[in-house]
């Protein structure tokens, strides 16, 4: 279990920047989810943790000591790949036991860390077949003990559950959280899919275009967006983003006009807004209300049973959408009378930042 | 079209084809069986005509006269020792080229790589003068080595095995990497082990070829007994006057067939591969 720094670090392919200039503590014992979409730099920052990847500048510390000039295997990490990357041609147990060998480790050791590590995975079964006869998700289950047995301070997965089918995934998903209170070592998670890092993470790190947009608890990130991208990249359905105008403050809180000209009211301090060329503002589905005074038109009703999300589109042509209940009488075309809850909006300003209630 | 139990009816197309198919492969074999018939047959009988191999008289001595005085086992010897060494020094430059240019970065890679792609173009008959020369002066002609090193610089081999090792997922290697192994260790340990299928199809496919090259052992083996099975059974047959009679003839290139077909039993499904991946050369 150990902490690890990262110091400036930054990763060019010749001209490209793929990540200009990063810095953040990772907590012992955390799990860590890098979460972003394609090309935002999360692999190659994992990857240089583990050290796959070069660092073109900064320095990279695990437990207080420098590693980045440190060949991969001298680090102290192990890394769970999204193709899991089992050897093809060794058993089960041997693909468990070459990293163990390769230290020097004795006989006797190496066999009673892959018998732990297989009794904690539920795989003894598995320990003579070679990659090739196990299904996905033993191989999985495979390369996870392959870095269990290493007892290293810290785990790295890249992407891990991607290749797993729906059912699989979420099952997997729990198995890792479980794992993590298990082995109580830091844990670093690589993915694009919210749900794993909403679910899993200690913290996220929402990264994009090789930048850390914010850093924070699921709920943080989910209620408190630094940013405009984090607060569009959060959620399912994404956050309503709206154009508005700042007319004013009342109680408090700026209130701002729609293209419409409708009247919002919010929580918002209005300090720092006023400067702002441009602001959007930000609702999330269950925070609109109906019965208010912006009206639109309902145009597509998604029924998912407990819940119904409609998307009204506004006489501006903005859409937005709505969680009614799951019984909703709402019809494609039905007029609706929508308002936003003053306490949940946040307003974003040209620069991108967000800016919440008090 | 599949042929087996429970399976669809043949159509007229499929009949014409196997027809067809059947037809090539009697054209094939046929030559083979007038060989291996002549082989059992005695060669006063022979000297009579070579018609009615399927009748008797048959006699095994032909064998038992190469067992007691041809030169066929020295031949063979040799063919053995320069098929052997070719194939295992092939082996061992083109996996070491390929994964060198597969998975390694250094100066002039590149160039290195075309200059070895471009020897796919040379044909071997273009350099034969200048192959002679070289050996000549080096007083390298009749010897093993002779034999054996020209043709181990082997394009064919070296681009086959840079595109398998390509072929080999890079996480694999990362794996051994954070698994504390090094470059040898990966090598050997990991990605060698993988590449078994591409090396038995280089393998048999340079044994095959060595075996049956006839060309520069003409140039190169001059003495008798630094001949090769192709270049002692072609003196022989050439010279069919001196030979003990058409019988003893036959079953020598029988008897020279057979470590081949000794081989293709064994490795069958490699043998197919490696025709099928030659077949573009």
């Amino acid at each position: 279990m150990a902490g690890i720094s990262l110091h400036n670090v930054g990763k060019s392919y010749g001209s490209v920047e793929v990540i200009p200039d990063l810095s953040m503590e990772i907590i012992s014992g955390e799990f860590l989810v890098f979460l972003g979409p394609s090309g935002c730099g999360k692999s190659t920052l994992l990857r240089m943790i583990a050290g796959l990847e070069e660092l073109s500048n900064g320095e990279i510390l695990i437990d207080g000591t420098r590693v980045d000039a440190l060949p991969p295997g001298q680090r102290g990490v192990a890394m769970v790949f999204q193709h899991y990357a089992l050897y093809p041609h060794m058993t089960v147990r041997d693909n468990m036991a070459f990293g163990l060998r390769n230290i020097g480790m004795s006989a006797g050791e190496i066999d009673r860390k892959i018998a732990d590590a297989a009794r904690i995975l539920e795989m003894d079964h598995l320990l003579a077949r070679k990659p090739s006869q196990l299904s996905g998700g033993q191989r999985q289950r495979v390369a996870i003990g392959r870095a269990i047995v290493k007892e290293p301070k810290a785990f790295l997965f890249d992407e891990p559950l991607s290749n797993l089918d729906a059912a699989l995934r979420s099952r997997t998903r729990i198995e890792l959280a479980r794992l993590h209170q298990q082995v109580k070592a830091t844990m670093i998670f690589v993915t694009h899919d919210q749900v794993e890092a909403m679910t899993m993470a200690s913290r996220i790190a929402i990264m994009n275009q090789g930048r850390i947009e914010q850093v924070g608890t699921p709920l943080e990130v989910y209620r408190r967006p630094r940013t405009r991208f984090v607060a569009g990249f959060i959620g399912t359905p994404a956050m309503n983003i709206l154009t508005v105008r700042l007319l004013g403050e009342d109680k408090g809180g700026a209130v701002v006009a729609l293209p419409g000209g409708q009247r919002v009211e919010t929580r918002v301090p209005i300090s720092g807004l006023a400067s702002s060329a441009t602001l959007e503002l930000g609702v999330r589905a269950e925070h609109v209300t109906t019965g208010g005074g912006i009206d639109g038109r309902a145009e597509v009703v998604e029924r998912l049973g407990d819940r119904t999300f409609v998307y009204a589109r506004l006489p501006d042509g903005a859409l937005v959408v709505y969680e009614d209940a799951g019984d909703s009488t709402v019809s494609v075309g039905d007029p609706v009378a929508l308002g936003f809850n003053p306490a949940q909006v946040h307003l974003f300003d040209s620069a991108g930042i967000g800016h919440h209630a008090a | 079209m599949v042929l087996g139990r429970g399976v669809k009816k043949l159509d007229l197309v499929d009949m014409l084809l196997l027809a067809a198919l059947v037809g090539l492969a009697i054209v094939w074999v046929a030559p083979i069986v007038w060989v291996i018939g002549l082989a059992f047959k005695p060669n006063d009988v022979l000297m009579r005509t070579t018609g009615g191999i399927f009748a008797p008289p048959f006699t095994g001595k032909n064998f038992r006269d190469i067992l007691a005085t041809s030169a066929v086992f020295g031949w063979m010897l040799n063919s053995f020792i320069v098929a052997i060494g070719q194939t295992f020094l092939t082996l061992a430059i083109s996996t070491l080229a390929g994964y060198g240019f597969a998975r390694t970065d250094f100066p002039g890679k590149r160039i290195a790589f075309i200059l070895v792609i471009a020897g796919l173009a040379v044909p071997e008959q273009a350099i034969i003068v200048p192959l002679h020369t070289m050996f000549a002066e080096a007083h390298l002609h009749n010897t093993y080595f002779g034999l054996i090193a020209p043709r181990l610089a082997f394009p064919f081999g070296v681009f086959l095995m840079y595109q398998y090792f390509k072929g080999v997922p890079r996480e694999i290697e990362e794996a051994a990497m954070l698994d504390n192994a090094s470059r040898l260790k990966i090598f050997f340990r990991v990605v060698l082990p993988l590449t078994v299928p591409a090396q038995a199809t280089l393998g048999i496919y340079t044994f095959l070829h060595a075996w049956n090259e006839y060309f520069w052992p003409l140039v190169s083996a001059t003495k008798p007994e630094m001949y090769t099975l192709t270049i002692g059974l072609a003196a022989t047959q050439t010279n069919f006057a001196q030979t003990e009679g058409i019988g003893f003839l036959m079953a020598q290139a029988v008897f020279a067939g057979l470590p081949i077909l000794i081989l293709y039993l064994f490795f069958q499904r490699h043998i197919v591969t490696a025709v099928a991946g030659g077949a573009g050369k």
